[in-house]
């Protein structure tokens, strides 16, 4: 864009625009003078099938050999999709599409991982952002650069740093680049988008509150800010605004929150779970790697100078620093900060590192060295000193005048060593376990390392056999494990067959190994929750690509045939909603782990049932779907079957009817069960009124309305439970079918009492804090093992689920509940619900609340 | 990286274009070379630098640099395989010459990101701050080679 038609625009947008909270994202400024409003590049929800962006690796493998696989790699790019995924806060979802051909052009945006041999020497990995030149409107107004096609690309060798494949490097450098690629940029506080040097992620810690605002700041569901605070204020130096200052919330314990400030010093840090902060400013490390934000022109804003680093309210005092209470939905402002200028920092790229004394079984100053630094607070706490050693990645490490970690310790004693510096930090009795924040005084200035050193009441577990069973479970043998160990088989979980048990020196697992293929040598690795893995004493040797001491162990999957799928129909229409049917052969089919793939964005799997060696799918093709074939994958655990071009995108065909949902024909149900209505929406449907035809798995059923856009049916009572194949035809010609859900119908309410006896009734009816057990019948036995499933109301408001169980009688459930405010009433209506769909209410009375007393 | 080059050169920037190579776009810079230290072409090379704009669409890729006609650097490059020569490890291969008529000007290398590949080692290391006239680079340079070449035989 012009900047003459830049700035046209931006007068129409200026009052529009979203106010200028942060920029870790990658951002453009409407204007070069404050107030400044920022356009962010992001993807464009509404141009997404399901809010989902969907990431897909290249059929083009990149080189493996040894215990790597490409499978290995695929598995650590799924998972650090599910991680993206998961942050709730945020309505973009982020699933894993399997695999695509590299010439792939799809018209839906999103997000590819490539392997090249095109990286200059020098570049571990990097993700390319692709945007429009031409801004859009979002429904709400604010403007955006949307997101075309984000691409990741992987150096081919995957054995190289952050490799090899099954290293947990590799899979926290994914989840890291992946955050590029949904749009943001670094930040300083050892979350996930953390520059590499200064990370401080897990396998089980991934993502920080951190990530979960940026994230939110760009795709936030509606409201979510309001279970979160903020905190905002200005940075300057000599009367001038400070631009790009890193500004961070940082909790004695717990993780960080971090915001950048505007060119006109100007920051918010959003998205801060409540609690009590310290409150930062630090510059830009002279590494930071930004893509600084943009103005009209194109013309980027520059960072301002290095300055001290200070905690609020202008000290280089920790102890004098003052705490933010941060609550819910609170904003508190007018936190500024004044900064002296300085020549430079005296220190940005901090690495930690502590060492492992094998013989003595402690963390010490001698043996192997382990990389962020660990203490064992239960042993040094005796010992009286947790030994920690920082060094500089760039070279010589400035000596502080004073460090210390936050939380209760005091100065630690300092000692070069060489070009790093050896801290000996007090332990405080009951120091605790987590990540704790170093803080490094210089004298006239100060470095803040967020989770730089590690906490532990445990040594890192090791695993010292893998034993197959008969039954080809996998039993791990181990010290330091625990009931909360995670094994993992490269980049999947095992299942636990058989919890642990036994004691810290000698302990055991029993897992079910992720489907695998022949051949396949996958690394297995014990996780703890407290960041330490069974590869924790060669993490300084992975964080530099030298061969480990202690190799994990290898798990030989046995000999198998190649795995083959075939998919059916091969042909799609462009804006079709379809069921496919994928046979697969010498593939085992794990309910969770299969990931079926089209090979292009424009064709998205809304839903999978597996049945047998066949997988059933409910497909959205986009409208404006890219012409041609694409290739379908199954990825089943580490087993993947791919075929190649196998599925041929064709142009509509305006006759066929079009199913777009299938819902229960009441509102207020989001289930399909027999005796139920459903409701079919989509366009011609009916060529007339009342002309259409519907069958489930072939048997018609009674049709009480048809109409060009809504079919109205019944499902017959006693209808098998489980996928149907919905076929429809509009009085001349067949839709594709789909595939729909059966499930069982919404239990029944037989009665309701308090736990401690009858009632309630008029005479003793329930309150506040009253816990009440209800008793039903046709409840989905399958919800015992996910309560998340089921939830009870009361007068329409959510009351909490305490327990369900069986009951000595069959097919009766008790489900505990404990009011929680209540609404009054002498007929509330109670109910039951399960996936969405609700039993029929029962009314019982529920008393008013006690007036206040009077003060 | 020195040794990881393929071309070590003195040039000053002329112009820049953008084009796709697949899915990526590369902003191709060419340079005018003054003097080789290593390999390279005594006249105008191509160097192409990750992102740029090219069909309405823009890709940028965080740490790549950019350069301006006249800008004038040390350049150590790659090239690839497939014939893509690029700046070693985005801007660590960079060493830029200020304007003016100094015989021997002083060169900077800025510190830059994320971890990067040592040689040899393939380990990641970072790289801080580099400052050195062109005679001292000139120098280094010739020295590793020499070292290089010598361990070879």
């Amino acid at each position: 864009m012009t900047r003459a038609r830049m700035l046209a625009a931006a007068a129409v947008a200026a009052m529009l625009g979203t106010p200028a909270e942060a920029y870790y994202h990658y951002t453009h400024f409407l204007t070069i003078n404050s107030p400044f409003t920022a356009l962010y590049e992001k993807f464009d929800l509404t141009a997404l099938p399901n809010k989902t962006v969907t990431v897909y690796v290249t059929d083009a493998a990149p080189s493996t050999s040894g215990t790597d696989s490409f499978a290995s790699v695929l598995s650590q790019v799924k998972a650090a999709a599910a991680q993206w995924n998961a942050v709730s806060v945020s309505d973009l979802r982020v699933a894993f599409g399997g695999l695509e051909a590299a010439t792939q052009a799809p018209n839906t945006p999103g997000i590819d991982v490539i392997f090249t041999d095109d990286m200059a020497p020098g570049v571990l990995e990097q993700t390319w952002i692709g945007h429009t030149d031409t801004a859009v409107s979002a429904a709400d107004g604010s403007k955006f650069f949307p997101f075309v096609r984000n691409i990741m690309e992987m150096n081919v060798n995957v054995e190289a740093p952050p490799g090899p494949s099954y290293a947990e490097t590799y899979f926290t450098t994914a989840v890291h680049e992946m955050g590029h690629a949904l749009g943001l940029q670094h930040t300083f506080t050892a979350s996930a988008m953390s520059q590499g040097v200064i990370r401080n992620t897990t396998r089980l810690r991934a993502l920080g509150p951190d990530d979960a605002a940026g994230l939110a700041l760009l795709y936030g569901k509606s409201g979510w800010s309001a279970a979160f605070g903020s905190i905002s204020g200005t940075v300057t130096s000599l009367g001038q605004p400070v631009s790009m200052a890193s500004v961070v919330a940082l909790p004695a314990t717990g993780q960080p929150v971090s915001t950048l400030t505007n060119p006109d010093g100007t920051y918010e840090i959003d998205g801060v779970p409540p609690g009590q902060y310290l409150l930062y400013v630090h510059p830009l490390p002279p590494d930071a790697d930004m893509w600084n934000p943009v103005g009209p022109g194109g013309q980027a804003f520059a960072a301002s100078n290095p300055f001290e680093t200070v905690f609020y309210p202008g000290t280089l005092d920790v102890e004098q620093a003052a705490t933010i209470s941060v609550r819910a939905g609170v904003a508190v402002a007018n936190r500024n900060l004044t900064v002296e200028p300085r020549a430079a920092v005296p220190a940005y790229d901090i690495v930690t590192f502590s060492y492992f004394d094998s013989a003595n079984q402690t963390y010490s100053w001698v043996g192997s060295p382990v990389t962020p630094a660990f203490i064992n607070s239960s042993q040094n706490a005796t010992s009286g000193w947790g030994t920690v050693t920082i060094q500089s990645a760039s070279g010589n490490t400035a000596v502080p005048q004073s460090a210390t970690l936050l939380g209760g310790f005091a100065d630690a004693y300092i000692e070069p060593d060489g070009q790093a510096v050896a801290l000996y930090i007090p332990m405080p009795l009951f120091a605790g376990a987590g990540p704790r924040h170093l803080v490094l005084n210089y004298g006239n200035d100060m470095y803040v390392l967020p989770d730089g050193v590690v906490l532990t009441t445990n040594n890192p577990p090791a695993i010292s056999a893998l034993a197959t069973n008969v039954d080809g479970s996998v039993t791990a043998t181990g010290s330091n494990l625990d009931a909360n160990s995670q094994i993992f088989f490269d980049g999947l979980e095992a299942s636990v067959v058989t919890p642990f048990a036994g004691d810290s020196t000698n302990g055991k697992v029993r897992v079910t190994p992720p489907p695998g293929f022949g051949g396949q040598n996958a690394s297995v690795v014990a996780y703890n929750q407290d960041g330490q893995s069974s590869l924790t004493l060669d993490s300084w040797n992975l964080a530099n690509g030298w061969a480990l001491q202690n190799p994990p162990p290898i798990y030989a999957y046995p000999a198998s045939a190649a795995p083959l799928i075939s998919v059916s129909p091969a042909q799609l229409p462009a804006g079709a909603f379809a069921k496919v049917d994928v046979t697969t052969t010498n593939m085992t089919l794990v309910d969770g782990q299969v990931t079926l793939g089209f090979g292009t964005d424009d064709i998205t799997v809304s839903g999978v049932w597996l049945s047998g060696n066949h997988i059933l799918a409910n497909v959205q093709v986009a409208s404006n779907a890219a012409l041609g074939a694409s290739d379908i994958s199954v990825i089943s655990g580490f087993q993947v079957a791919m075929q190649s071009q196998a599925v041929l995108t064709v142009p509509a065909n305006p006759q066929l009817p079009a199913m777009a949902s299938v819902t229960n024909g009441l509102p207020s149900q989001a289930t399909l069960y027999p005796g139920g209505y459903g409701t079919i929406w989509g366009s011609n449907l009916a060529v007339a009124i009342g002309t259409s035809a519907v069958t489930l798995n072939g048997v018609p059923v009674v049709v009480a309305y048809s109409s060009a856009n809504q079919v109205n049916f019944v499902i017959p009572s006693g209808f098998a439970i489980g996928p149907a194949t919905l076929n429809l035809n509009n009085g001349v010609v067949d839709a594709l079918p789909i595939v729909v859900e059966i499930d069982l119908p919404p239990p029944a309410i037989a009665s309701v009492a308090f736990v401690t006896g009858p009632g309630p009734d008029a005479d003793d009816p329930a309150a506040d804090g009253s816990v009440l057990n209800v008793l039903v019948t046709g409840l989905d036995p399958t919800v015992l093992s996910n309560l998340a499933r089921v939830s009870v109301t009361l007068g329409g408001i959510g009351m909490t689920v305490s327990g369900i169980s069986t009951t000595t009688t069959a097919g009766v459930y008790q489900i505990q509940i404990v009011l929680v405010q209540p609404p009054a009433g002498d007929n509330v209506p109670l109910a039951v619900w399960v996936d969405g769909s609700s039993s029929a209410p029962v009314s019982i009375p529920v008393q008013q609340p006690a007036p206040a007393p009077a003060s | 990286m020195i040794t990881k080059s393929t071309a070590i050169v003195r040039a000053k920037v002329t112009n820049s274009y953008a084009a796709y190579s697949g899915r990526l776009i590369y902003t191709h810079y060419a340079i005018q070379v003054s003097e080789r230290f290593k390999g390279g072409s005594q006249g105008a090379m191509d160097v192409a630098v990750p992102g740029g704009a090219a069909n309405h669409q823009r890709q940028t890729v965080e740490g790549a640099p950019t350069f301006q006609p006249g800008d004038e650097y040390v350049f150590f490059l790659w090239t690839s395989r497939s014939g893509l020569t690029q700046v070693i490890g985005l801007t660590q291969g960079l060493f830029a010459i200020p304007p003016g008529t100094s015989a021997d000007p002083v060169t900077t290398r800025r510190a830059s990101g994320d971890l990067m590949l040592a040689h040899g080692s393939a380990a990641p290391v970072k790289n801080e701050t580099l400052v050195m006239k062109v005679s001292e680079l000139r120098s280094r340079i010739a020295a590793t080679l020499a070292a290089a070449g010598s361990a070879a035989q």
